[in-house]
């Protein structure tokens, strides 16, 4: 490689903080050749969806006088509040990954040298983070609900305006968790740690924190009252569990979005590398 | 037009808590040379070179990489800088090529053009679509110079690049970078190995407890100041009276090959010698080594770091 020395003015590409589609691309790279994290996302999304559905389709068939079909508006509920949480689950091991795994493999250093700057390197983790969690969280959705829809039989099936509300709330149940994890991994440097905290956090500590009454509105802080005011009605009968205003619940959202990624961005740009 | 030194540090200086890592450092890297930044583990090297690259934030001082003041225009400069340091760190579960794509996607776009050059001039071709977790350590370090390859770069910065090579990867290393330095490119060689910078490199730093205690050409550090020859006839005693007698010989005393001739200080050296040659065939002696005497760089560094030890 003799390729001759050219001195040359550096585009203002490689000093702005938002990414190039290649370096969103070289991210995405990154996460879909590892074949562990691609294999558990779509065992936490897709397989559970086929999984509990073909289940129930064989336990119509073989006994239509106990087991209803296995469409239906009920059954959409139920698989719509497995598949939210096993979302986030999902969503958790892709952001830590994103976030801990250049630090973790001892790239960021190889890639700080290149002089791109580090903002630029961590942003192009969201859009890239995105690309893998939500075609895989997409497609368990459509499963759930074509299988609910298609397999109702003469149950009542899901409508279209609830399909697509569900839709929506299941993007923003997802999102929170991503970009609180790969937040909290950059700002932390370890996956490991941060997907035990994060799942302590979000499987545990805050469902209960929800559930405790004596936090008064403190209560509307954490994402999952947030979520669930936002939630489709008829996904959530038996009401939330932290009455707050729309706009309360959009603001909390936004928060538990912005935070974790301006603390993890802080990180990346003031860390040694 | 380019700057003469590629890298230009004034008191550069990096402490943790109470430990001074780096001391007032100012080194002058020439364009073109292969520089070997020379000294003991420890001794501060990589702290440095990880300042140079942003990889850490300097205490106090300045500091230039290819003519640009760093961290202002850092970006800018870097560009056309390729680098390893310390052992070069790769995604194991990406291939050779990728892990070069991964990298080139954050530099200029021609980096992607330059991806399949740098792998066939480190002799990794073959090997490119292999997963990185499968490759010994000599071929993680000739990856690692493909990806500092992906710039096109002026200068090149390499931490202790023969670290874990086998003879033969060590020699094959050597000639890529004087392969480098005849392209044109500078090569900033930061080593704890004697043999290893005075084979490689012309210009040299001699970096002891985060100082920069001595620099210049390998020729004039190994001289050490004065002007010296070797010279062996077939009859050294009669030689040795010649010596004695001359005005520009300083002194003159037997060494296990030869004699050791100290010149005056002030002599012309290359006209000192020729008439000291001179005098010697005309008494009737051969000749049978003349030659500028050299302290081998291990000995002119033990003795500068001794000197360092005993006055500390």
């Amino acid at each position: 490689m003799n390729t001759p020395m050219v001195t040359v003015e550096l585009p203002h590409a490689r000093r702005r903080p938002w990414p190039s589609p290649r370096l969103v691309s070289a991210e995405f790279l990154k996460l879909r050749k590892r074949r562990g994290l691609v294999l558990s996302t779509l065992v936490l999304t897709v397989a559970p969806m086929i999984v509990a559905y073909v289940v129930l389709a064989i336990l119509h068939a073989a006994e239509p006088a106990k087991y209803g079909p296995p469409g239906s508006l009920e059954n959409f509920s139920g698989s719509m509040e497995v598949l939210t949480q096993l979302s986030a689950v999902a969503a958790i091991l892709v952001g830590a990954t994103l976030g801990a795994g250049d630090l973790g493999a001892g790239v960021f250093r190889e890639l700080v040298v290149t002089g791109r700057s580090r903002l630029a390197l961590y942003s192009a983790r969201v859009p890239a983070g995105l690309a893998l969690l939500l075609p895989l969280v997409g497609g368990a959705f459509a499963i759930t609900a074509a299988a609910a829809t298609v397999l109702a039989g003469s149950s009542e099936a899901p409508s279209g305006s609830l399909l697509a509300h569900a839709a929506g709330w299941l993007a923003l149940v997802t999102a929170p968790s991503f970009t609180l994890a790969l937040g909290v991994s950059s700002l932390l440097g370890s996956r490991g740690t941060s997907i035990g905290i994060l799942l302590g956090w979000q499987l545990v500590a805050m469902p209960l924190l929800v559930q405790v009454g004596a936090l008064g509105d403190l209560r509307e802080a954490f994402v999952d009252a947030a979520t669930q005011r936002l939630a489709p009605a008829a996904l959530v009968g038996g009401g939330v569990a932290v009455p707050m205003s729309l706009g309360a619940a959009v603001v909390v959202l936004f928060a538990w979005m912005a935070l974790p990624l301006a603390a993890g961005a802080w990180r990346t740009c003031t860390r040694d590398a | 037009m380019s700057a003469p030194y590629v890298v230009e540090t004034s008191r550069l200086t990096k402490r943790f808590g109470e430990r001074v890592a780096v001391d007032e450092v100012d080194l002058h890297v020439p364009r073109g040379s292969a520089f070997g930044y020379l000294g003991p583990n420890g001794a501060g090297k990589t702290t440095l070179i990880r300042m140079l690259l942003g990889l850490t934030n300097a205490t106090a001082g300045t500091m230039r990489l290819l003519g640009r003041p760093v961290p202002t225009e850092r970006s800018a400069a870097l560009a056309r800088v390729g680098a390893i340091v310390e052992e070069p760190r790769f995604h194991g579960h990406l291939t050779g090529r990728e892990n070069l794509r991964v990298i080139a996607a954050a530099r200029e776009p021609e980096a992607h053009g330059r991806v399949d050059g740098a792998l066939a001039r480190v002799g990794l071709s073959n090997r490119a679509d292999e997963r990185v977790k499968r490759y010994s350590l000599g071929m993680r370090q000739r990856l690692g110079v493909a990806r500092s390859l992906l710039a096109d770069p002026e200068l090149l910065i390499l931490d202790e690049p023969t670290n874990g090579l086998d003879p033969a990867g060590i020699h094959e290393f050597r000639d890529m970078i004087r392969g480098f330095v005849t392209e044109g490119r500078t090569v900033l060689l930061s080593s704890h190995l004697l043999d290893e910078v005075e084979k490689i490199c012309d210009q040299v730093a001699i970096v002891d407890r985060g100082r920069v205690v001595m620099q210049g050409s390998i020729a004039e550090l190994a001289a050490g100041g004065e002007q010296a020859i070797l010279i062996a006839t077939s009859d050294d005693e009669r030689a040795l009276t010649i010596l004695a007698e001359h005005r520009a010989v300083a002194s003159a005393s037997p060494a296990p090959d030869g004699i050791r001739v100290r010149l005056q200080t002030e002599a012309e050296a290359e006209a000192a010698a020729d008439d000291i040659g001179r005098r010697i065939v005309l008494a009737g002696l051969a000749i049978r080594r003349f030659e500028p005497a050299r302290m081998s760089l291990e000995r002119r560094f033990l003795e500068i770091t001794s000197r360092l030890e005993e006055a500390a």
